[in-house]
């Protein structure tokens, strides 16, 4: 009984061992399995499977770069870029199309004809209005039509709307600078995009990895020379100039002569480039650096400073001044009054054309030529601003007796008003030449890239430059230029009517008006020039309609110099 | 008997041993799969809110540029009667002595 019960006992044992091992076996070849398959998918397809999983759940983001800021030299923001919502439609997807396009230009103020077109039924794609305002954006999310969407954009915002408009410039629906200094500094504002790998879930969803920014690689931050304070009062003595002389347009150009900063580059009529498209190409150059004109009698002080410099006379050297009359070959050269022997000093500070031609000639066309070019006449100032005129400065010989005498009180040659200051600035200067500068610093990531000022080459000995600057500070005491003149201040500074030269010949009728000053003139600080075109007569001169405009800036300039001698103590 | 008993009682103790840590491995290497995907939406989620603060700031940006720009303040101190000093009308505290006048 005891046997039989040991073998039922040790059967049972057995059978649960060989249960136990088939499980266990079981279990080992399933592992096995999993094991071969691993190897499987890890050895022998793993490349293969990588690249479908690759694929799979690895993309590439785009990302665009944030374009830079533009900034005044006080960080008065200028320029800047926002998100912004445009419409766009996928026109297959749209089941009436006569429909959604009566609605979409209902909620966005355009012609439905005009939309209907956009909605080609051939097409995947289409842009209905760029760049919307919230409100037209929240009327056409309210439509919720299917195959509509709205999509967020970088649009270039001017918080200041018209003010310096033209020398900003502008960027275009594509985020690159079209003009002016956005122009410029567009490879520096515009940044860098950037390809992110990112992972993709099942739905398709970009998930962003760790690393990813935001943005492509943002654009540095530009900070002008510009001030904007001065560049606003400058842009409304403008405006007051126009209204009270009838002139078509106005420029004034304000440089520090010690760093050759731009302070200000005005002009009236200007446009506002948060709406670039509705601007005309004229409006949106640059005048002040862009347009050459004849400077007239602002020309005079440089030819005079050429003159003494080659020593071919001195301020006190007397030139009879033919009252009023004299005729150069077949040329008659006139003054606006009559005058007889008058002083080299006394030629500037009257502005006498004869009188110059006489100095012209003692000094010689080819060596005249040669001086001015070194006052920067005739070739760019170096500003790095597209489209920069280098005026019109003629090489002449001693054989160009006309030429030699037009040039010598500023006819027959062109310059911008931006040249204009930068050649005064070299008298401000005490004879050494400063290469204007538009831009203090760029920032990016906390590391700046300053733009230092950059003097160059002694242009006029420092007597020379003392000499024609009494001159210039007498032109505004008692000579033409008295409407330039500040009670508390010295300025020292020149008149210059031009005529325009119209139908080919120069006209009675059409001038250009324009002053060049600098101030206070026993320690320049600021140089400044007006040109105003076309004023009407009887306010057409650089007397009546320059000067005062210089002299209305200036006041409110030297306050400002003020301010910042006292921020700097 | 007992013997082979014995043997197959540890040949299963590994077998086990080995299939728990495989599977414990699995296990973890999922949860932290899945942790890291969890995080990513997360980080997704967070990106998307800075853009969209950053977008506001850009926005609120030059919403205060536009409200200081000089023409508006101009139109509305000339609403308030003020004008422009004129020359001369501006005494600096500096230069009368009392240096530090900010």
């Amino acid at each position: 009984m005891s046997r039989r019960r040991g073998r039922t006992a040790r059967s049972r044992a057995a059978q649960h061992h060989r249960r136990l091992l088939v499980l266990v076996g079981l279990g080992l070849s399933g592992y096995a399995l999993l094991l071969a398959r691993a190897v499987q998918l890890q050895a022998l397809d793993a490349e293969w499977l990588s690249q479908r999983a690759a694929r799979q759940h690895n993309a590439t983001m785009h990302l665009e770069p944030l374009r830079g800021e533009v900034l005044d030299r006080r960080g008065v923001l200028l320029a800047s870029s926002a998100q912004v919502p445009s419409v766009t439609a996928s026109p297959r997807r749209l089941e009436n199309r006569d429909a959604a396009a009566r609605k979409l230009a209902r909620a966005l103020g355009l012609q439905t004809r005009d939309v209907r077109a956009r909605l080609d039924p051939k097409r995947s794609f289409a842009w209905i209005k760029r760049w919307v305002t919230p409100e037209e954006a929240e009327r056409v999310r309210a439509l919720g039509l299917p195959g509509v969407r709205l999509v967020p954009e970088r649009k270039r915002f001017y918080p200041s709307r018209e003010l310096a408009a033209a020398y900003l410039g502008f960027a275009g629906r594509d985020g690159d600078g079209l003009s002016g200094v956005e122009l410029a500094f567009d490879s520096s504002l515009r940044g860098h995009p950037e390809d992110v790998a990112v992972l993709r879930d099942a739905r398709g969803t970009k998930l962003p990895a760790v690393t990813a920014g935001r943005e492509g690689r943002a654009g540095a931050t530009l900070v002008l020379a510009l001030d904007a304070r001065l560049q606003h009062f400058a842009e409304a003595a403008l405006a007051r100039a126009l209204e009270r002389t009838g002139a078509r347009r106005g420029t004034i150009v304000a440089l520090d002569p010690r760093q050759g900063d731009l302070l200000t580059i005005a002009q009236v009529p200007g446009f506002d480039p948060n709406q670039f498209w509705t601007a005309q190409p004229t409006d949106y150059r640059s005048r002040g650096l862009v347009d050459a004109f004849e400077p007239g009698s602002t020309f005079k002080p440089f030819a005079v400073a050429v003159a003494l410099e080659l020593g071919v006379v001195s301020p006190d050297d007397l030139f009879d001044c033919e009252h009023g009359q004299w005729r150069v070959r077949d040329r008659r050269i006139r003054d606006w009054k009559p005058y007889g022997v008058l002083s080299v000093h006394d030629i500037v500070r009257l502005s006498s054309n004869i009188g110059m031609a006489k100095v012209a000639e003692r000094a010689g066309a080819r060596d005249l030529v040669v001086g001015l070019r070194a006052f920067g006449f005739g070739e760019r100032t170096g500003s790095g601003f597209p489209g920069e005129s280098a005026g019109v400065l003629h090489d002449l010989n001693d054989s160009n007796e006309v030429e030699r005498a037009n040039l010598a009180f500023g006819q027959g040659v062109s310059v911008t008003a931006l040249q204009l200051a930068s050649a005064a600035t070299i008298l401000a200067n005490k004879g050494v030449k400063v290469k204007p500068r538009i831009a203090l610093r760029l920032e990016q990531n906390g590391r700046v890239e300053a733009f230092a000022p950059q003097r160059g080459e002694r242009v006029v000995s420092e007597r020379t430059a003392r000499a024609v600057l009494a001159m210039m500070r007498d032109v505004v005491r008692d000579g033409t230029g008295r409407g330039a003149a500040l009670p508390h201040h010295t300025v020292a500074g020149k008149t210059g009517t031009a005529q325009k030269i119209v139908n080919g010949r120069y006209s009675m009728e059409h001038f250009v008006a324009s002053f060049v000053g600098i101030l206070p003139a026993d320690d320049p600080r600021l140089v400044i020039v007006v040109v105003l075109d076309e004023p009407r007569r009887g306010t057409h001169t650089g007397g009546s309609a320059a000067a005062p405009t210089f002299r209305d800036v200036a006041s409110f300039a030297v306050e400002q110099l003020q301010q910042m001698r006292g921020d700097e103590a | 008997m007992n013997a082979r008993l014995r043997r197959g009682g540890s040949w299963l103790r590994i077998a086990l041993g080995t299939a728990l840590g495989v599977a414990l491995g699995a296990g973890s290497l999922v949860w932290t799969r899945t942790e890291i995907l969890t995080l990513r939406y997360e980080l997704a989620d967070l990106h998307t809110e800075e853009k969209q603060l950053r977008g506001e700031v850009e926005k609120l940006k030059l919403e205060a540029a536009a409200l200081a720009a000089p023409d508006r303040i101009e139109s509305l101190a000339r609403a308030l009667g003020l004008r422009y000093p004129q020359s001369g009308e501006v005494i600096h505290l500096s230069r009368l002595g009392h240096g530090g006048a900010r």
